[in-house]
């Protein structure tokens, strides 16, 4: 008839703080190494994606203005004195390359009558063009940068999980404990890794969409406006 | 020979004032500079804030873990109910780890109380009244088993005591051993949960045991069991309803016998039910087997 009480305390997780900065501190060598790579990735990139984002924004609002002007019917020999050799944003240097060779053509004087015309207006199309894909091309740089950090990244913090779950496991054999107390913090500390991979991913992969997208757009624009353009000088060339 | 006679137009692309060949389209000098010192600024703002945030600690990180209230347990030692084999260790501390070498001993010990716990009944009977008053030295086959006055119950208990004689001497090799792996292991919580849950029950079924009286000799009665669902009200008492009721109407024996077993729930009172478990002890499914069992 005798009766025991027992009180069964459910053991307390002891004192291991899961917290960041401690994850940081007791990872092992090549995790420690594979976050900090993360780390630099998402400083980078997040580097990059203002970067990109507040230049589109003013590139924008620079073609309105320019634009503005542009369609504002005043003299475009006018336009071309104003903004001047040094052309501060995309659309207005396609402008310029576009009334340089205008003028570098039309200088020469005598143009012949009927082929000329069709040449020059070819001309400074292919000058629009080259100017327009010189603009494109270093607004498009370091975008591979983000490209690469949406995926290469993941797999980086996957391989410092792995490393990290390895050296878990061989410290439970080590132990030959398996309580969850020993399992428990090497398995946090290499989920952290891949956490971080994800955490530098994720917005570089959703702003390199954006950014390529709202690119892409600007460029259309440009093509646009050079062809207008260019229409409106051979248009004026066969006036002539 | 004839493409060599005629000498090409020399092409002279337009020179700029230093002698150059004039770009046709000049290039431009890209200040970039600006928003990409702008982007990598607002970048390491961004990372130093949330860096900040995690030293500092963000207030999900530090979920606190609401503290588990201690499970009391009373641990019923399981022979009591059930006549099955005692623990090893007959401590009152419950080790966790002595479990392992638990399971072998129930086999055995099971089987051999019952053929003991029948003999020994009709021994005391007979012989008490003879023994007491004609012979003095007769008493002494008695003695090794139990003191003349003897009920069932302190027959099992004394045989229950014996074993546990045994058993301690017996097994005690391999305990240690237990207890020598039992250190590294922290592994404490399966075993200890399974005790605990059985154990709540087998207070209560214990308890009603103490209330049934039933007859185990009578005739038929070794093949009976009856199931019996009982309802445990919250200040202890109870009703019962049987299960099988059509072999209550139509076995006489069997509604004899579950009738004892009803009223044995009916007649008793404070059923130790604790009020944190009610919900999952109000209603227990009891079988009452004759050797005056409840499983």
């Amino acid at each position: 008839m005798e009766s025991t009480v027992a009180t069964a305390a459910i053991a307390a997780p002891g004192v291991i703080h899961l917290s960041v900065t401690n994850l940081i501190l007791q990872a092992d060598p090549v995790v420690k190494a594979v976050m900090a790579m993360l780390v630099f990735a998402s400083l980078w990139s997040w580097g990059i994606i203002f970067d990109k984002i507040f230049r589109l924004r003013s590139l924008a609002n620079q073609a309105e203005q320019f634009e503005d002007r542009f369609w504002s019917g005043s003299s475009l020999e006018e336009l071309f004195e104003r903004v001047g050799q040094r052309p501060k944003d995309p659309m207005s240097s396609i402008f310029v390359a576009a009334m340089k060779e205008w003028r570098r053509s039309s200088s020469k004087g005598g143009l012949p009558p009927a082929t000329g015309t069709v040449q020059v207006a070819e001309r400074m199309d292919r000058v629009m063009k080259i100017s327009l894909e010189r603009e494109m091309d270093h607004l498009n740089r370091r975008m591979i940068f983000l490209a690469s950090t949406g995926s290469v990244s993941p797999f980086l913090g996957l391989l410092g999980t792995v490393w990290g779950i390895m050296n878990t496991f061989t410290s439970i054999g080590a132990a030959a404990d398996t309580s969850l107390a020993t399992v428990a913090p090497g398995i946090a500390e290499a989920l952290f890794a891949t956490a971080l991979g994800l955490i530098a991913a994720i917005p570089a992969v959703v702003f390199y969409n954006k950014i390529s997208s709202d690119l892409a757009r600007y460029a259309l624009r440009l093509e646009n406006f050079a062809g207008e353009f260019g229409a409106i000088l051979s248009r004026q060339l066969d006036t002539k | 020979m004839s493409r060599d006679s005629v000498t090409p137009t020399p092409i002279k692309p337009s020179r700029s004032k230093d002698g150059k060949v004039e770009r046709v389209v000049t290039e431009r000098s890209f200040s970039g500079g600006r928003y990409t010192g702008q982007g990598y600024a607002f970048s390491l703002l961004l990372h130093g804030g949330i860096l900040a945030l995690a030293w500092i600690g963000v207030p999900f990180f530090h979920r606190e873990i609401p503290p588990t209230p201690p499970l009391i347990v009373d641990l019923v030692p399981i022979e009591d109910i059930t006549s099955a084999a005692p623990p090893p260790t007959p401590e009152p501390t419950p080790e966790p780890t002595p479990v392992v070498p638990e399971p072998p001993k129930p086999a055995p010990a099971a089987d051999t109380p019952p053929p003991d716990t029948m003999p020994p009944p009709p021994p005391p009977d007979p012989p008490k009244p003879e023994p007491a008053k004609v012979v003095p030295p007769k008493p002494k086959p008695p003695p090794p088993k139990p003191v003349p006055p003897k009920t069932k119950q302190d027959d099992i208990a004394s045989l229950q005591k014996l074993l546990k004689d045994m058993q301690k001497n017996a097994p005690k090799p391999p305990q240690q051993t237990a207890d020598n792996k039992a250190p590294p292991t922290n592994n404490i919580a399966p075993t200890l949960s399974d005790r605990a849950s059985m154990t709540e029950l087998d207070a209560i079924r214990r308890h009603i045991e103490g209330c049934w009286r039933i007859d185990p000799g009578k005739e038929g009665n070794e093949n009976l069991s009856a199931e019996v669902k009982v309802f445990i009200n919250p200040d202890g008492s109870a009703r019962a309803e049987i299960v099988d009721m059509t072999r209550y109407f139509v076995d006489s024996a069997f509604r004899t016998f579950a009738n004892s077993a009803r009223n044995a729930v009916l007649a008793c009172g404070n059923i130790p039910i604790s009020p944190e478990h009610y919900n999952e002890l109000k209603e227990i499914i009891m079988n009452f087997s004759p050797q005056g069992r409840i499983n």
